[in-house]
């Protein structure tokens, strides 16, 4: 797993490489192992009902341990900034933005992720997502499951006011909203 | 009903293979029939499968896979546009599965997904290559049982001999059908037989979208990949003034910053070339926070620009000239040139009836003005794309709309002929045209 790993032992890759010059291209030694002052720490997780171990920042937002450290890259990330919702996952089965939760804090407390929310795909809000085919893009669902997956759990059979308030965080740029409505309450249904 | 031709200038735009292990794969190109071959400069016929985009495979056991060219960002082609081919082909769309097929091109115009054309560039020839396949199918069945072709019908993927109660299903039959030669013209459809177009039918994608699978641009990885971020001018009509990168470099997990040209100064822009932030920063590390830490330590300083003139490459070949006007945009500064333009005498386009006389007749009139500010085509999922860049070639994994227009502006900027960039299309998460510009 090139994502554990404190220091690569190969690299065949970088993410932008827009140098023309042949040799400069193919060196590489750039990216060679190097001497660090890391501020590393060991944090123990669960996530998805598994103990997980990782050694980073303890600063390093919850986001990026799952997307860059535990190869779960179901959690999105849109801003960054608690400003999208697409990062959302269960903390203790509230909804929480990953992408400002720092590691430090997530330590020995319950994390459901989307990859953790059913077994096989069929949590009742997956099953309403797909019955009212909810997704365009897609990228913002993820999030929109979890939030729409913990307001049922507060609340049982929500108003459409408050579907709009709990869900009101989680922007679709591709504006699935009366379909997101629309399945919550077949979720809550169900 | 209507009798499609499969050639142009005698070369066939399908070419049908036997698979191993038993089954047939058509592959056609589903824009040739708008690309005239004299254009192309490429004969569609070769034996390079580089000039097929789409595929249909049929496998012994009846496994019908469907794969979809066009990049996908949430229109769901890649659910329409197989539909399409399965209604020809007279499958039970339950069964058929759905691909992206690899971006793979050297020559023609197409795998674009924008402006709306998908479907109705797409959809003759997708017609027709289901079409074909099914004709295939029929006349081997014909062959086999020594019927004539027209007693045979099909439906869900099963051929049928009514009077010999004969019936056999496309995968028991799609090894023979490779046999036989491609038709040079087809019947289509008489579209009220269309039983899937025209209904609704769900997201091919939607099981792994629910469930959470990597499948977008930001989701690929590699072994050893490390993680890069662009810092670029925080507005439009900005540019790069100086930067400072002593501390990022010394942060934890930073391997490299440096500052770059996105293009070549001498290069002239292709239209969907990005125009502005030509000088950018990149930094580069072992993990995403790393990197975005470093990021936020970087001493970097914005300058507005000047008025600038340039030239692009326009529709058809033809050079234009390009004003960029200096410093900064903004929504009232749009306002205040859309008031100013309001005051010039337009040119009439276009005219219907007698607009002054309705309005000097009209019992009211009703004035208002309404505005809208500058709205970017942002899209959920950031800008982002892998690249392995050597010497020899250039690898990517990237969600892009216009995947040859990347591909054509990174073989000038890496000096590297077309055929050495290999693009990987992944999902993308949005695209509204802000993915269709590299
Ligand atoms: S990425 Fe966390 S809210 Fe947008
Ligand atoms: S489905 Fe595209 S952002 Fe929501």
């Amino acid at each position: 797993m090139w994502t554990g790993e404190k220091h690569l032992k190969t690299v065949n890759f970088c993410l932008i490489d827009v140098s023309n010059q042949p040799k400069e291209r193919a060196n590489f030694e750039r990216f060679l192992p190097q001497k660090q002052n890391d501020v590393m720490a060991k944090f123990n997780l669960k996530i998805n009902g598994k103990t997980r171990q990782v050694d980073v920042d303890p600063d390093t937002p919850m986001l990026w341990v799952l997307r860059d450290h535990l190869d779960l890259q179901g959690t999105k990330y849109g801003c960054g900034i608690a400003a999208c919702g697409a990062c959302t996952v269960h903390l203790n089965g509230m909804a929480m933005r990953s992408c400002v939760l720092p590691v430090s804090a997530a330590e020995n407390q319950e994390i459901t992720t989307i990859e953790g929310l059913s077994e096989n795909g069929d949590h009742p809000v997956q099953k309403a997502w797909l019955e009212h085919d909810v997704a365009q893009c897609g990228y913002c669902q993820a999030g929109q499951i979890m939030s729409a997956a913990a307001l049922l759990k507060n609340i049982p059979n929500p108003s459409d006011e408050d579907i709009e308030a709990y869900m009101s965080g989680n922007i679709c740029r591709c504006g699935t909203y009366t379909r997101i409505k629309a399945a919550v309450k077949t979720a809550a249904n169900s | 009903m209507s009798i499609i031709k499969t050639t142009y200038n005698r070369r066939s735009f399908l070419k049908v293979t036997t698979l191993s292990g038993g089954g047939m794969m058509l592959g056609f190109n589903w824009f040739a029939n708008l690309v005239p071959v004299e254009k192309s400069g490429k004969a569609v016929d070769t034996k390079d499968w580089v000039d097929l985009n789409g595929f249909i495979k049929i496998t012994g056991t009846g496994e019908v896979t469907i794969f979809s060219p066009n990049p996908e960002f949430g229109q769901n082609l890649m659910t329409s546009m197989p539909m399409i081919v399965a209604e020809e082909l007279d499958v039970d769309w339950k069964s058929v599965l759905v691909e992206q097929a690899r971006f793979n091109t050297a020559v023609y115009t197409r795998q674009f997904t924008g402006g709306s054309q998908s479907i109705r560039q797409g959809w003759q020839a997708l017609r027709t290559a289901g079409a074909s396949a099914r004709h295939m199918l029929v006349q081997a069945a014909a062959q086999t049982w020594q019927v004539p072709a027209e007693e045979i019908s099909t439906e869900n993927g099963v051929l049928s001999h009514k009077t010999s109660g004969k019936s056999v299903t496309y995968g028991e039959m799609a090894s023979a059908a490779a046999q036989i030669p491609v038709p040079k013209e087809i019947k289509l459809k008489d579209t009220k037989d269309f039983k899937i177009v025209g209904t609704p039918r769900k997201n091919v994608e939607g099981a792994k979208i629910v469930t959470g699978k990597p499948m977008f641009g930001m989701d690929y990885r590699r072994e050893g990949m490390l993680i890069a971020m662009i810092a670029h001018p925080p507005a439009f009509g900005m540019k790069l003034k100086s930067c400072d990168a002593t501390a990022a470099k010394a942060m934890p997990g930073i391997r490299d910053v440096f500052t770059f040209q996105v293009l070549k100064e001498d290069y002239v822009k292709e239209i969907f070339d990005t125009r502005t932030f030509n000088d950018l920063v990149a930094i580069v590390g072992n993990s995403t926070w790393e990197v975005m830490n470093a990021k936020k330590a970087m001493q970097i300083e914005w300058e507005p620009i000047a008025d600038t003139k340039e030239m692009q490459n326009f529709w058809g070949g033809q050079k234009r000239e390009v004003f960029i006007p200096g410093g900064l945009e903004s929504s009232s500064a749009h306002v205040r040139k859309m008031a100013e333009t309001a005051v010039t005498s337009a040119k009439t386009v276009r005219k219907d009836g007698d607009p002054e006389a309705a309005f000097k007749n009209a019992a009211k009139i009703i004035e208002r003005t309404y505005s809208a500010p500058f709205l970017a085509h942002n899209c959920m999922e950031p800008m982002n794309c892998f690249a392995h860049v050597t010497a020899e070639k250039a690898e990517l994994a990237a969600p892009v709309q216009a995947p040859e227009f990347v591909e054509k502006t990174l073989s000038a900027r890496l000096g590297l002929p077309i055929d050495k960039i290999d693009i990987h299309l992944t999902r993308m998460g949005g695209g509204f045209g802000r993915r269709a510009y590299g």
